[in-house]
């Protein structure tokens, strides 16, 4: 298990879920490597397509994820940016979370891959 | 026990791999992941124990896929793991039938593994009341639980064999002990309603003033002392029998209140305005003649026509010949078996004895008499004097002993003389009889 000290992310809730079994927790961080910079992409694009509903579908999915990988940083954000594109606010608030939620989670793919590199 | 089945409706790939590995970690599930409610619909038909249903799919709704579901298996529990911290979301699919609702959080698996549990559990009550429904049946097949072969007898089983094979109401009379509740339940439990429920009401058990509620059920606030909604016994049998005991006993009004449930086939439960629709099995037994009471004015001739259906009319004991000792050996069987004691035989003398004696109790005075003759026997048979009766009825007995007069005549003679210390000239001053009668049959050893 490599060390998560100072790092964006952290697995313990995962590892409480299905329990320190490597495998399972390779899968599971390729499937987060897999699934999420999708999720990231359709919010990107929906604001920038002012597609709000979009936004809203998949910040709702991204906000389970982000829990259990230990996003602790963006779990009011995701939260704030449902509720803002359920409004359909294409505020700057709204802007604003959404570049966070971009570099945040540049952050941890970088420090995932660099934790995980046979995953 | 088989695997329990779990579907897993999950479009997040993560949360539906983690809910899907954590089941798995118990052997005894058999999980199964669906990305979509469509692919969930597909695949029902494997019957599954229970289903996980994200609320939010990319195809259909929570509630539609959950409709969708209980459409084709209405018994399969659906929870509904959700995204949205929602209570209304929550309260509008708890009422249209979901198990249980919760948000994804720390606390799902848990949730999710207590509710397992739960559904485990019941659905092993529900085997097991299956299994005892089944038993019940088995108990209650009618060759096996009315015991004898006299032709009285075989002429009733006719008629409950014909009983079983319609909706039919039945209409059981005979004397009080002749096992009318029993016919009317092997008529239920050989029929197709068998896996519905029996129940039984006595009409003349009930207070006059809460025979309504009890047999169509009150609504909260009805009347003074009704603190909640009580089910009546009529909404209990839904799909099965309702057996009205005693129903000469019932008075009037309620006769006319009884009649049009029974013709329009609903009810309103007693302070409520909803019509219920009524599906459930009359049959009905008294031990008085119900076209007599008819005559006098006690009972409505409409009702009665309406109960009558198929008459069974239950044969005393006394006239069923053998099926005594058949009924004696088969009770005191099941009385030693029942106690774990040694078998019991029956001897000639006790079976004369037996044979000999009315049985104004019918078959229920019967069994009491072999159990107490069972425990008072200290050896390996029953004989005559362990037999003894004592009906309330005694006036009755002695008369149907079928005695000569003249062997009536020295029964009641003794009867005085025990009663009267053996005073000759009283007895009979009593009996109006000559003393020197008495005398001679003291010296002739006649009493």
């Amino acid at each position: 298990m490599p060390k998560q000290k100072d790092r964006s992310y952290s697995l313990k809730k995962l590892i409480d879920f299905i329990g320190e079994d490597e495998a399972a927790i390779h899968n599971m961080v390729s499937i987060f490597l897999s699934s999420t910079p999708d999720l990231l992409a359709k919010i990107k694009d929906g604001f920038v397509k002012s597609d709000l509903v979009a936004v809203g579908k998949a910040a709702h999915m991204l906000k389970p994820t982000l829990d259990i990988f230990g996003v602790d940083n963006m779990y009011n954000p995701i939260r704030r940016l449902e509720v803002l594109a359920k409004s359909a606010d294409s505020g700057n608030e709204t802007k604003k979370i959404i570049q966070d939620l971009d570099e945040t989670l540049k952050v941890v793919f970088q420090q995932i891959k660099e934790d995980y590199p046979e995953v | 026990m088989e695997s329990f089945r779990i579907f897993i409706v999950e479009d997040d790939a993560l949360y539906g791999e983690m809910l899907k590995h954590h089941l798995s970690l118990n052997p005894d599930n058999e999980v199964h992941l669906y990305k979509t409610g469509s692919d969930c619909l597909k695949h029902l038909y494997k019957n599954p124990n229970l289903i996980s249903l994200d609320y939010s799919l990319p195809d259909m709704s929570g509630l539609d896929v959950m409709r969708a579901i209980k459409k084709e298996n209405s018994d399969v529990p659906v929870v509904i793991v959700s995204g949205q911290e929602d209570i209304s979301t929550a309260v509008a699919l708890l009422r249209e039938g979901a198990y249980d609702y919760f948000v994804k959080d720390d606390d799902t698996k848990d949730r999710l593994w207590n509710v397992i549990k739960k559904i485990r559990e019941n659905l092993q009550l529900r085997s097991e009341i299956s299994y005892l429904k089944e038993e019940i049946g088995r108990k209650y097949e009618f060759r096996n639980v009315i015991k004898g072969n006299s032709p009285a007898i075989k002429q009733i089983f006719g008629l409950i064999e014909k009983s079983i094979k319609s909706n039919i109401s039945v209409s059981i009379t005979g004397e009080t002990g002749t096992g009318k509740e029993l016919v009317a339940k092997a008529i239920h439990y050989n029929s197709p309603r068998a896996k519905k429920p029996f129940v039984a009401i006595n009409v003349s058990a009930v207070p006059r003033d809460l025979i309504e509620s009890e047999m169509f059920g009150h609504e909260k606030g009805a009347f003074t002392g009704a603190v909640t909604r009580k089910i009546g016994k009529f909404e209990q049998a839904q799909g099965g029998t309702i057996f009205l005991d005693e129903i000469g006993e019932m008075d009037l009004n309620m006769q006319t209140k009884l009649l049009r449930v029974l013709q329009e086939r609903e009810l309103t439960r007693v302070g409520g305005n909803d019509l219920i629709k009524i599906d459930a099995r009359v049959i009905v037994a008294t031990n008085r003649i119900l076209a007599d009471e008819v005559q006098k004015g006690n009972f409505r001739e409409d009702l009665y026509y309406r109960l009558l259906g198929l008459p069974i009319e239950l044969p005393p004991l006394r006239y069923r010949g053998n099926d005594i000792i058949i009924l004696a050996k088969y009770f005191t069987d099941e009385f030693c078996a029942d106690n774990k004691m040694p078998k019991l035989s029956i001897t000639e003398s006790a079976q004369q004895k037996l044979m000999k004696y009315p049985f104004p109790g019918n078959v229920r005075e019967l069994r009491a008499v072999m159990e107490l003759a069972a425990v008072l026997t200290d050896i390996d048979h029953i004989d005559e004097s362990h037999i003894s009766f004592n009906s309330t009825d005694s006036a009755g007995s002695f008369l149907m002993e079928e005695n000569t007069l003249e062997g009536y005549t020295r029964k009641i003679i003794r009867y005085y003389l025990q009663k009267h210390n053996n005073n000759v000239l009283l007895v009979a001053k009593k009996l109006d009889i000559g003393k020197s009668t008495i005398y001679r049959m003291i010296k002739e050893k006649q009493i």
